[in-house]
């Protein structure tokens, strides 16, 4: 019974070496992700608005719908969480440019629980290419990588020098304002840049996040995916008798995103 | 912070060609103060407009390092960094050593801002084809839509999605069954159905839909054709006796009208109620009247089994339900549910009941045999208007109960009769009503209601001869009591957020007036008398409250915060002419609800709650004059209203571990209750027992502890918990007239194991072992230790045939025989796939076991009772869809 008592105040203390990663945002860079499943085309192609956020020391990528799930919307006469709050993209992505490392975070949607792993940004051999055109304006130039067993064709600005892009991407002597997979199937497109004024502070405590890796955080990210109503119970609850057997075939296709 | 990995990024050339030179321009940028600049990119190419040729990044210290290969003789060089003016110069292509100092600019860059309309975006629907999940065994739609991905339909059939009950089921749009949705579910032919749409984060007035969030989703299912009828049907038959079950549910879909119709009967013991069971989200903790059926009398029952009925319950049920909706016009429905239902059940057993008084022990014995008939009409009108400004809804509610009880006991020197008539009659109506005022939304809600209950116990021979009859026996005994009970209740409230806390005031009145009427009858031979004096009660009870009630929710980051502030002011008038008594009282009372959680970590998790009220009696704890509310009960509540003032705490702690799979769990609350009556219980030689209510102050205490732990082993496909909990319970109680203090301690342990042993075959396991120590201050009394296991195997013999076997074992300490009870269950299925059919036989209680036992104790007494069981039958059933 004591010992009990006493725990969290265990872990309260033990919180103060708090890693934290904090910075101000300057800038932001919202894209328009357009997304297909499935390389059949069986799926319409899908799209979600996603945003960079940069500052001195920072830059976090997310879906536009996470950084608005956060803080509540105010109309009418009552709180609430915006209706187009809702995304199929539930990670942040850090890139802190002093330590040169990428900080994954995943949370499980509608719970308490988060994740995070830590890559090297340094992941991507560019290779810059002659070709120019215009985005929006800005003149951009190509550059190509191979990432996650897919090739990739960038368009990047030296005008706006910050070494950026979308996802993980990162680290070309400018913003990278379009991104794709030679199929196709994941497509970044610049939206819009935003100077923001005041500056928007960000803090993050990684003591919330549990500390993984990238394969046992896909392997979770499945068993939710999959069924998760057994991942929040721990599958005691007596599910329906045919519910796993049947389960297994038909999430293949859901699955992959 | 790691600084180990440095951040660099080298050289890229865009074209390779042999032979060309190759050299390293390196250095490092500062800012105007000196101080280095990581992050500034560094940009190498042939002239000021051409492209790229190589760059680099500057590190944390500020430093570039960039390799080129080129003929080039000169270069041009731009180095910037956001806030500062960009650096251009021509260098010589040839290793060299840079320091670059970039100064500040306010030049800024373009911005290209984003177009207001993708804010107005909206959640997608999630769409599930019917045929992409659909195979060949399955009939209905239920059986499709557990299988679809976040799905899950519970064993009461309440469906789920993510984890969350589920907030509409609406069929072609139309929400025709409101929570009782089970019924269209299990009987809607899969084959009728095109699409199953799950709307996620589904709103469904419209007049909220922009204003508050859901977080819940609803069901839409979407019919092949306009005009669809569907339907199911199941007959079985088994013996012994003769066995019948009977199950048609036709229904009929077109654009306008819905119409859903259900007969079902059986004598197996099913439960028919099942299908049409509600699960609408009631508004929580509103509701302060309850217009489920009330019962002043009742003849001595018997203690269920705690398992499937169907292996107990001795019935003859007959139940037919009609729901129809029609839409009137464009967003306003009128919906008709209404139900009949008739059975006759049986009872067979006997009860042992061990009073434990101050005096000694009184043993009970009851050879129990009762019929119980039930004759329930129900109806429900619902009309609701759902517009983008408006919304209204009103559900009429009519329920009438015409039952009946007869039983008969043996208790060894004494054959005791019992016949109640036990109807009870209730009309509801219901309104809610949402309105913009001004800029505020308004929410008004208005709820009214009017119940009756004439009940009548006769039980032969009469009984309480003391007390009643000057010791002198007589043949029968009659209480009648007739009750009325009015109430209403109308509120107003609406919600507001103001600096990050969301606040939602409300305000109301109610009212409830309640009558009770009751007299006792004794008669010998063909003389009949009434009582007077304290054996009849004419009272009126009037209870009225105005309320005001803040709600107040703040959530930050890991903090959660919820606190509750209802003001009530209460009045009640309590009169009873012909006792010639009274009394008025009036409180106005605070009741505060607080509630914090706090998720410290990554996988803890701690919440605090405390919460204070007062509870106040109503005319079912407050009358004058005695009821004999069964044979041998005799109760009165002589003494001001009952005014108890109940204190809560609840601590609990929670380590969640999804990575591992690995969950634990504690808790601990605290309640105690300052009650201003004491009940006092004088039990007579024979058990027939008098309670009264005495005014003394007097407190209860409540302490309940548990632990729970589960881990889920991926690679066994096997999930074990573990429990705990300890309950402690202190009180006072007067017993035949003597004071003592009374202690109540249970502890009980649950082991869970449930394993999916290989894809054929799954199994589960759960144990429980409880100890209950009862000790009063004079005496103490004998520990009661109980145990219950069962184990369950399921087969999957082929993708069309599954049998399963379910065991179960019961123990406790205290029987004298049958302390242990055994029972095992067979059951069958096979799919003709081609035919549409299934077909079941089960074999229920294949070891014949006649009875089962179950212990159990309050204040003062052992209960142990013995239930008749349904004999060893089997039973063969088809299932079809139309």
């Amino acid at each position: 019974m004591k010992m009990y008592l006493f725990l969290p105040f265990i872990l309260i203390f033990s919180n103060s070496y708090a890693q934290k990663l904090t910075d101000k945002f300057q800038y932001k860079v919202t894209y328009k992700l357009t997304y297909k499943l499935d390389s059949t085309a069986l799926d319409e192609p899908k799209s979600e608005y996603m945003i960079l956020y940069a500052g001195d020391k920072l830059s976090k990528f997310s879906s536009r719908a996470k950084t608005l799930s956060n803080p509540n919307v105010v109309q009418g006469n009552s709180g609430h969480t915006s209706r187009e709050a809702l995304t199929k993209f539930h990670y942040e992505i850090l890139k802190e440019a002093q330590s040169g490392n990428l900080h994954y975070t995943l949370k499980i949607p509608k719970m308490d629980d988060t994740f995070y792993y830590i890559e090297e940004m340094d992941q991507f051999e560019w290779t810059i290419l002659p070709e120019n055109k215009k985005i929006k304006d800005f003149k951009v130039q190509k550059a190509t990588t191979s990432f996650a067993g897919r090739d990739y064709i960038a368009w990047f600005t030296p005008e706006i020098p910050i070494a950026e892009g979308p996802y993980k991407f990162n680290g070309l002597p400018g913003l990278i304002l379009e991104i794709a997979d030679t199929k196709e199937q994941w497509v970044f497109e610049f939206f819009g840049l935003e100077k923001l004024s005041p500056k928007v502070s960000y803090k993050l405590n990684l003591n919330q996040f549990a500390k993984t890796d990238k394969e046992q955080l896909q392997d979770l990210w499945y068993r939710y995916r999959k069924d998760p109503f057994s991942y929040s119970n721990n599958p005691i609850i007596q599910t329906s008798l045919f519910h796993k057997r049947c389960t297994k075939n038909m999430w293949n296709l859901l699955l992959k995103c | 912070m790691k600084k180990s990995i440095q951040f660099f990024f080298l050289f890229f050339l865009f074209i390779v060609l042999s032979g060309k030179a190759q050299s390293v321009i390196s250095g490092k940028v500062l800012d105007e103060n000196d101080q280095s600049l990581s992050g500034a990119t560094i940009m190498i190419s042939k002239d000021s407009t051409s492209s790229i040729l190589a760059y680099g990044i500057s590190d944390s210290s500020g430093n570039f390092n960039i390799q080129l290969k080129t003929n080039l003789e000169t270069l041009f060089l731009k180095i910037s960094y956001i806030g500062y003016s960009t650096r251009k110069q021509k260098i010589q292509n040839k290793d060299q050593q840079l320091e670059v100092q970039l100064s500040p600019s306010s030049e800024e860059l373009k911005e290209v801002l984003v177009e207001a309309r993708i804010i107005e975006q909206r959640g997608d629907t999630l769409s599930f084809s019917v045929s992409a999940f659909k195979d060949q065994k399955d009939r209905v739609i239920a059986d499709v839509i557990r299988k679809m991905p976040g799905i899950e339909i519970l064993p009461g059939g309440r469906i789920e999605y993510q984890g969350k009950p589920i907030q509409k089921y609406y069929i072609e749009g139309l929400d025709l069954l409101e929570g009782r949705y089970s019924l269209a579910n299990n009987n809607i032919a899969a084959d009728d159905v095109s699409k199953v749409q799950i709307l996620e984060n589904h709103q469904p007035i419209k007049l909220l839909d922009s204003l508050e969030f859901s977080d819940r989703a609803s069901l839409n299912i979407k019919l092949k054709n306009n005009v669809t009828t569907s339907g199911t049907a199941e007959l079985g038959t088994g013996f012994s006796p003769l066995l019948w079950k009977v199950k048609v549910t036709p229904m009929i879909f077109t654009k306008k009208n819905q119409a859903i119709i259900t007969y079902q009967s059986n004598n197996t013991g099913s439960d028919v109620s099942r299908e049409i069971r509600d699960f609408s989200i009631s508004d929580f903790g509103r509701q302060e009247f309850s217009i489920n059926k009330r019962d002043w009398l009742s003849i001595r029952r018997l203690a269920e089994p705690p398992f499937s009925q169907e292996r107990w319950l001795d019935n003859n049920v007959h139940l037919g339900s009609v729901n129809y909706l029609i839409r009137l016009k464009k967003d306003v429905d009128l919906k008709t549910n209404i139900s009949y239902l008739n059975d006759a059940q049986r009872q067979i057993g006997n009860t042992q009941t061990r009073f434990f008084t101050p005096t000694g022990t009184i043993e009970l014995v009851e050879q129990t045999n009762n019929d119980l008939f039930f004759n329930t009409l129900q109806s429900k009108f619902i009309l609701e208007r759902n517009t983008n400004d408006n919304y209204l809804k009103n559900e009429l509610e009519i329920n009438g109960h015409w039952d009946s009880q007869r039983g008969f006991i043996d208790s060894g020197n004494s054959k005791i009769l019992q016949r109640l008539s036990n109807p009870f009659f209730v009309v509801w109506n219901k309104l809610r009503m949402l309105k913009p005022i001004g800029k505020q939304l308004v929410t008004f809600r208005s709820n009214t209601g009017y119940t009756e209950a004439n009940q009548n116990l006769n039980v032969n021979p009469g009984q309480f001869e003391a007390l009643l009859n000057n010791d002198d026996s007589f043949s029968e005994i009659g209480q009648a009591v007739n009750s009325s009970t009015f109430f209403t209740d109308n509120s107003a409230g609406m919600a507001k957020k103001i600096s990050g806390v969301t606040i939602s005031p409300e305000v109301g009145f109610s009212l409830q007036n309640q009558h009770l009427k009751s007299r006792l009858a004794i008669q010998e031979g063909t003389r009949g008398e009434f009582l007077n004096g304290d054996f009849r009660n004419n009272l009126d009870f009037l209870s009225s409250r105005i309320y005001f009630t803040s709600r107040f929710v703040y959530e930050k980051d890991t903090w959660n915060f919820r606190l509750n502030t209802p003001v009530n002011y209460r009045a009640f008038t309590i009169e009873d002419f012909f006792l010639n008594r009274s009394q008025d009282l009036s409180r106005l009372t605070f009741e505060p609800d607080f509630y914090i959680r706090n998720k410290f970590s990554a996988f803890w998790e701690t919440s605090v709650s405390a919460n204070y009220s007062n509870d106040f009696g109503d005319v079912s704890r407050m009358h004058y004059g005695f009821i004999l509310n069964n044979y041998r009960s005799l109760q009165r509540y002589n003494s001001p209203l009952p005014e108890d003032f109940r204190q809560r705490y609840n601590w609990s702690l929670t380590y969640r571990n999804p990575l591992t799979s690995f969950f634990v769990s504690t808790s601990y609350s605290y309640s105690n209750t300052r009650r201003n009556l004491l009940y006092s219980n004088l039990i007579g030689e024979n058990g027939a027992t008098v309670l009264e209510a005495v005014e003394q102050d007097n407190n209860l205490q409540a302490h309940n502890w548990n632990a729970k732990a589960s881990k889920y082993f991926s690679k066994l496909n096997t999930t074990l918990s573990l429990g705990a909990t300890f309950s402690l319970f202190k009180g006072e109680q007067l017993l035949n007239q003597r004071l003592a203090d009374v202690n109540n301690e249970n502890l009980s342990f649950d082991l869970k194991l449930e394993s999916e042993v290989t894809d054929w075959l799954s199994t589960s396991y759960s144990g429980n072992l409880s100890f209950l120590k009862t000790t009063i201050e004079y005496r103490a009394i004998n520990d009661i230790e109980t145990q219950q296991h069962s184990l369950d195997l399921f087969f999957y013999l082929a993708e069309n045939q599954y049998f399963s076997i379910n065991s179960e074992y019961y123990f406790n300490n205290i029987s004298e025989e049958n302390r242990n009870n055994y029972f095992l269950n067979l059951n069958y299925q096979y799919t003709f796939l081609k035919s549409g059919i299934d077909l079941e036989a089960s074999w229920n209680n294949v070891l014949n076991t006649n009875e089962f036992v179950r212990v159990s104790n309050n204040e003062f007494a052992y209960i142990q009772s013995t239930y008749r069981l349904r004999t060893s039958q089997l039973l063969m059933s088809i299932k079809f869809t139309f």
